[in-house]
């Protein structure tokens, strides 16, 4: 039985047209993933079944849910359908829950309201529905605010108000996208299983397919505002009737092999030795001392010249603190890191700039690491602030051009803002600014993790070219093994601030010694490892009908 | 590669277009304009002499000679308000270039330093603030004589902390972000980082606090000529207007209605301009209107 038909839906803000005859069907108990890159219309058509779409926007077709025709009710009887009928859960926790009140009122408060129960009542239901999605109230009382709990934490409590009514249907707009790869197997599990429980449709938002062959009944691919390409899940990803669908299973599936392999030994470029950096901790009473956190912990590694290690863990294991104390942005209180065999703590701001010279850095997000009220000439030279003498304003548009050309962009990008560029293209700048200079080493922090899957194809063979090309090493830090894989000779495996499993790349990830390294591997998610699982439970589901 | 065309580009004429959307931002800017040339052209032509006295012309009601009437020594109000405005819009300027000049750099300064000198200046401004603005204002120029100097200091000095916090809390969200980090690995030190990348993303939230503080100092200067411890006579002032039409309300109303009306229509027309700016300044404001 059809429980969502969205017929036709199109969405218009003035005369951009955002949405162009989507049509989508999701039944109950079945899940439907909707995948497309970013701006392609995915959670666009999400806030239009919850008739939430931003102030302007126009809204044509047809979206029914369970007999009611959505676009035709009025809005007090829509804040009826919104939580009652549709449950929907955030792509980032951080912000979609309140932080001025209890978990056990947030979660109570959508009962309350839809169900018009007492609050004694409402907070007994609140109390189960956070036992269910993993939230004792042992350990997690209904009284603990929302800074309390750590991301993964967040997002089942998200979940929790998102299902505290049994809707008829959730809708999970990338649930997990900023969350790491164990929290995210977990919370894919729970919406699993409370889907199966209570019978809901689940309209899965993803740009993940690996996330999505593991999940979904049946997909739907959108492109530019349309659903180019719908049917069931795995004859869909594995073949592929529509290119565009083809060329997403391709970059999902094959990452850029990495060609060469630089030895260890010999002299170290970067030495890090026995790094301590800790925050100073929550008192525990009015009178005990607080316990410092030990962000980074007794950490100790080298990378030669020319070698590329990758650095991988789990959020929050101490892997940017690590990265900010090897770029001098940060003091440890012990251990120290020489670069060249110069110590990176010791010195002056002003005694840092030759060593500074050396070392590059591109941050994770595209769109926050540049300036955006300056042009790209500007934004791409500054490191040449750190060259001795003053250059002229040719000389630094040759440079600027010379770089960009590296990274394989036009040099007349140079005269536009940053605005102007997408993604992939902004994270081609990152790498332009951060090589201008030809550092010996290049820290990236996880400078894939924000972008498409296929621009991010595109930007790893980037990075594998330059540093066989310019011979910088890297350190590469990612929560994504396959791309540790794809740009690394060696790994470190972080846990709680400490390296816990270091080797070579396809020794350490093929067989894990240690049990943060094997959770890594066992949770990361991987298309061709999913499509086999879903072959192999059914079967028959390649030879079913496509529709 | 081609360059993919940005959605929510801005270019000079969308900015025009936005703004004249904004109906608060025109009317706003067509007032205050109105009254800045007012004032200029007083430094030219006035319709007569303000220091002049015509005994004989005393309390006149409105009328083609006299626009705006005049006064109880026989002055035209018109020009009185024409050169009003210029010592309002002095003064006010001044005490907001005297907040800015010393507050967006303290606050600057304390955002990218943190710690013990943040602190400071932080409870230094607190201090400040818990003195209520006017009637500390009134008590230093009681001290140091009335006279439009020092109102603007005494105008000044309150304005300090206000711009101190303000461009505190707005550095302090940028030095985090990563395009600060990248200046820091590029050599870049505090104060230019300050120059460079965080002033200019703070600006616009110091420019409509600027125009919020200068509709606040045209109204503290009002304040303080009414009670005589502004500009002295025979400067004119639109507070000393309406202190001398006080008295004379029965006989005389348009001697205080015009000065009246002239303060209130410019603190409109700035609160106007402000709220137009940060509208038009803040993209989530833009794409709701």
């Amino acid at each position: 039985m059809t429980l969502l038909a969205v017929e036709n839906l199109s969405v218009a803000i003035r005369d951009r047209i955002l949405l162009d005859g989507v049509g989508l069907a999701v039944g109950a108990g079945e899940t439907v993933a909707l995948v497309g890159e970013s701006g392609s219309g995915k959670s666009l058509t999400a806030l239009a079944v919850m008739r939430l779409l931003p102030g302007g926007a126009q809204a044509s077709g047809r979206i029914r849910l369970d007999g009611h025709d959505l676009l035709a009710l009025s809005e007090e009887r829509m804040c009826r359908v919104r939580g009652r009928m549709v449950g929907m859960v955030f792509q980032e926790p951080m912000t979609a829950l309140n932080p001025v009140k209890t978990i056990g009122e947030q979660v109570a408060e959508g009962i309350r309201f839809h169900l018009g129960v007492g609050r004694a009542e409402a907070e007994e239901r609140a109390g189960k529905m956070l036992d269910r999605v993993g939230l004792p109230a042992k350990t997690f009382p209904l009284s603990r605010y929302p800074h309390e709990l750590s991301g993964g934490q967040r997002q089942r409590v998200v979940t929790a108000i998102a299902c505290a009514c049994e809707p008829k249907l959730l809708i999970a707009d990338e649930p997990t996208t900023a969350l790491d790869v164990v929290l995210q197997a977990q919370i894919l599990d729970l919406l699993r299983d409370l889907v199966t429980e209570q019978r809901m449709g689940l309209l899965l938002i993803s740009h993940d397919l690996a996330v999505v062959a593991d999940m979904a009944d049946r997909i739907a691919v959108m492109r530019e505002g349309q659903v180019v390409e719908d049917g069931f899940a795995v004859p869909t990803l594995t073949r592929p009737r529509h290119a565009y669908t083809r060329q997403l299973a391709e970059a999902s599936m094959n990452l850029p092999i990495r060609r060469q392999v630089v030895p260890g030994g010999g002299p170290p470029l970067l030495e890090v030795r026995n790094l301590v950096r800790a925050y100073r901790g929550r008192r525990r009473s009015l009178f005990s001392r607080a316990e410092p956190v030990h962000a980074v912990d007794d950490v100790s590694f080298a990378i030669t010249p020319g070698q590329s290690v990758a650095l991988v863990g789990r959020s929050g294991c101490g892997k940017s603190t690590l990265a900010r104390l090897v770029l001098a942005l940060d003091r440890p209180q012990a251990g120290e890191a020489r670069l060249a065999g110069e110590s990176l703590h010791d010195k002056s701001q002003s005694a840092l700039r030759p060593l500074r010279r050396n070392i590059q850095v591109v941050f994770q997000d595209p769109y926050g690491s540049f300036d955006p009220r300056l042009r790209v000439e500007k934004l791409v030279a500054e490191p040449l602030h750190l060259l001795d003498e003053p250059i002229s304003t040719a000389r630094r548009r040759e440079l600027v051009a010379q770089a960009l050309a590296e990274v394989g962009l036009p040099a007349d990008g140079m005269d536009r803002y940053i605005h102007e560029f997408s993604g992939g293209q902004r994270q081609r700048l990152a790498i332009a600014r951060a090589v201008i200079l030809r550092p010996k080493l290049l820290v990236a922090d996880e400078p894939v993790s924000a972008l498409d899957v296929s621009v991010r194809g595109q930007v790893l063979e980037l990075f594998s070219h330059l540093n066989e090309k310019l011979g910088m090493a890297m350190l590469f830090i990612t929560h994504d093994l396959q791309v540790a894989r794809a740009v690394a000779d060696e790994v470190l495996v972080m846990h709680e601030g400490r390296i816990v499993e270091r080797g070579p790349v396809n020794a350490v990830l093929d067989d894990p010694q240690t049990e943060p390294a094997r959770a890594l591997v066992a949770a990361a998610p991987d298309l061709a490892k999913a499509i086999a699982r879903r072959e192999a439970l059914q079967p028959t589901a390649g030879a079913a009908s496509v529709g | 590669m081609s360059l993919a065309p940005a959605p929510l580009s801005l270019g000079p004429e969308d900015w025009r277009r936005e703004a004249l959307k904004s109906r608060s931002l025109v009317v706003g800017l067509c007032i205050t304009l109105a009254v800045a040339a007012l004032a200029l052209a007083s430094f030219f032509w006035t319709p007569y002499d303000v220091t002049r006295l015509v005994v004989a012309d005393r309390m006149q009601p409105p009328s083609p000679a006299h626009w705006f009437g005049t006064d109880h020594f026989g002055r035209d109000i018109f020009s009185m308000i024409m050169v009003g405005a210029r010592n309002s819009i002095a003064v006010a300027l001044v005490a907001v270039g005297i907040g800015a000049g010393l507050g967006v750099p303290l606050g600057c300064l304390a955002a990218a330093k943190g710690g013990a000198l943040d602190e400071a200046v932080m409870r230094l401004s607190d201090l400040v603030f818990a003195f209520p603005a006017l009637l500390s204002a009134i008590m230093i120029t009681a001290i140091f004589g009335p006279g439009a100097v020092n109102a603007i200091i005494a105008i000044g000095i309150f304005n300090v902390p206000v711009f101190a916090r303000v461009a505190r809390a707005g550095a302090l969200s940028l030095w985090p972000r990563e395009f600060v980090l990248a200046a820091r690995t590029a050599g870049k030190g505090v104060v230019r980082i300050t120059v460079e990348h965080i002033l200019p993303n703070i600006a616009n939230l110091l420019l409509v606090q600027a125009t919020i503080q200068f509709a606040l100092g045209i109204l503290a200067e009002a304040g303080l000529s009414y009670l005589g411890l502004g500009a002295q006579p025979p400067m004119p002032s639109w507070g000393r207007m309406l202190f001398d039409a006080q008295t004379r309300m029965a006989t005389a109303p348009h001697m205080a209605i015009f000065p009246g009306m002239a303060i209130v229509l410019t603190v409109l027309g700035l609160n106007l301009l402000g709220d137009g700016l940060s509208d038009l300044l803040d993209p989530k404001h833009r794409r709701a209107r």
